[in-house]
């Protein structure tokens, strides 16, 4: 009796730990939908493994002229309790940057003549560079961690949704133990056409 | 002796739960976010790209949408035999699917669903493709609503399936070839060029897409098949590159009622940079589909 209940425990156990590592399509499931059914589920939600401390970005396109749903569920026994997010702009920018670059040259003599060798020539040149500029424009942490945020688009973006789960706040995490640090996290976004109010 | 079945089963699921491949191991970082630069250098990224639907969406009912001619003609599967070009057409009839689905040839949206299902299967995900689908499929041709979002289930039931597979490159290209073909058939569906038109701007906002989408091309490097994916899509980006992002003052409140994110830049594309970025979807998508006529 005692074997069998210890055999089921193993189980449960096991099953417990495979289902950690297999987060797919964990915030269809975990996620709380928005109660206006004008907003749509969008394609770009996405559930991943989480670590503990360990920061994670889904990149993500919003569109002009649409209202968006973003809300997150996580494994809370793992993660904590809320999960810290932020909401980044991501701009690839163009930079400009000097650079020193040599040429090869054919030596000439007094005459102006070539005398067969090359000779090392610098030059500076300009040049663009492109750059990814972040910005923070939401950070939850100034929103008493709230789970969920709902905003409008005006002009299309390029977002970053960065997720960070510091874990339990009272149980310590043996360093060892990484196994255990690893959570699901599921971002679900939804999205509507920005809707026109009055009559 | 009776528990030894049992035993076997813990011991198996056991052996099976401890040796999942674990995610990518990365440093503890004990602070919280001190700057923004610091997730891309040392954590982990996913890059999306929205579905060909939502550039659909933002265009429908500013044009005409029902070039059907200028879709890849079903009859074409057979023609991409090699790994690269499956991949991409498959993305390229997917979406094909959901440009049918939003018109009323029902006859049209059955044979795009037969061509992505039949590529599915030599793709390894089948499954994607219950039978299920099909049947309700079949019972709802007459209703348009019901054949968009099954038309947009199958799009991602492709992405998903992919992504479990662990599939990445072919995920890449499926998306990469949705895109390809989404904005060809966007540009194909204009009469003019209209300077900060609806379509127009949709056009230019895809500038920040294709940021994404070679980024997921990097990640699985899909510069290697037997066309260079990512080389193609570089040379897109030179034109976006060239266009200006300026701030703009309009809709400072949202009729929502909800907070505006973000601020108001907008990226300007004038007409010189629309043709020259047109001709260069019509190569890309010349090259994928190796269809001559344009």
């Amino acid at each position: 009796m005692i074997r069998g209940i210890w055999t089921i425990g193993v189980v449960l156990f096991c099953l417990n730990a495979w289902a950690q590592y297999d987060c797919n399509n964990y915030h269809k499931f975990n996620c709380p939908r928005s109660g206006d059914r004008k907003f749509n589920l969008n394609g770009q939600s996405k559930s991943a493994m989480v670590q503990v401390g360990v920061e994670t970005d889904l990149n993500v396109i919003v569109y002009r002229g649409q209202d968006y749903r973003i809300s997150l569920c996580a494994d809370r026994t793992v993660l904590g309790e809320n999960v810290q997010f932020q909401i980044l702009q991501n701009e690839r920018v163009a930079k400009q940057v000097t650079e020193l670059e040599t040429d090869y040259v054919e030596e000439l003599d007094d005459n102006g003549e070539p005398t067969g060798e090359l000779v090392e020539v610098k030059r500076t040149v300009k040049k663009d560079v492109y750059v990814n500029e972040l910005k923070v424009l939401y950070d939850n942490r100034q929103d008493d961690m709230s789970q969920e945020i709902e905003f409008s688009i005006t002009s299309t973006k390029r977002l970053i949704i960065r997720v960070l789960g510091h874990g339990p706040e009272k149980v310590k995490i043996k360093k060892n133990a990484e196994q255990m640090d690893i959570g699901c996290v599921g971002v679900l976004l939804e999205h509507m056409p920005t809707p026109e109010l009055g009559f | 002796m009776q528990n030894s079945p049992i035993a076997l089963l813990a011991a198996l699921l056991f052996f099976a739960a401890c040796s999942q491949e674990k995610p990518e191991a990365v440093q503890l970082q004990a602070d919280p976010v001190e700057n923004a630069q610091r997730a891309e250098d040392e954590g982990v990224a996913y890059y999306l790209v929205p579905a060909p639907n939502e550039l659909f969406s933002l265009i429908e009912g500013h044009v005409e949408m029902g070039q059907l001619e200028r879709l890849n003609p079903v009859e074409n599967v057979e023609k991409y035999a090699d790994a690269t070009h499956r991949a991409l057409n498959f993305g390229v009839f997917a979406t094909d699917l959901i440009y049918t689905s939003r018109g009323e040839n029902s006859v049209e949206v059955i044979r795009y669903f037969v061509t992505v299902k039949k590529m599915a299967e030599e793709m390894g995900i089948a499954s994607a493709f219950e039978d299920k689908v099909f049947r309700q499929l079949e019972a709802d041709v007459t209703t348009g609503d019901s054949l968009k979002l099954i038309s947009l289930e199958a799009y991602y039931r492709a992405y998903e399936s992919l992504e479990q597979n662990e599939k990445g490159t072919d995920l890449a290209l499926l998306v990469t070839g949705g895109w390809l073909e989404s904005l060809y058939m966007t540009m194909a569906s204009m009469d003019s060029f209209e300077p900060g038109g609806v379509i127009e701007q949709a056009i230019a906002d895809q500038k920040y897409t294709l940021d994404n989408l070679i980024e997921l091309n990097l990640q699985y490097n899909t510069s290697v098949g037997s066309i260079d994916v990512l080389a193609m899509l570089e040379g897109i980006r030179g034109i976006f590159d060239g266009m200006d992002v300026v701030p703009t003052n309009e809709n400072t409140e949202s009729s929502s009622g909800r907070m505006i994110l973000g601020g108001t830049e907008t990226v300007r594309m004038d007409a010189e940079q629309y043709q020259d970025l047109r001709q260069a979807i019509i190569s890309a998508r010349q090259t994928i589909t190796m269809n001559e006529e344009v």
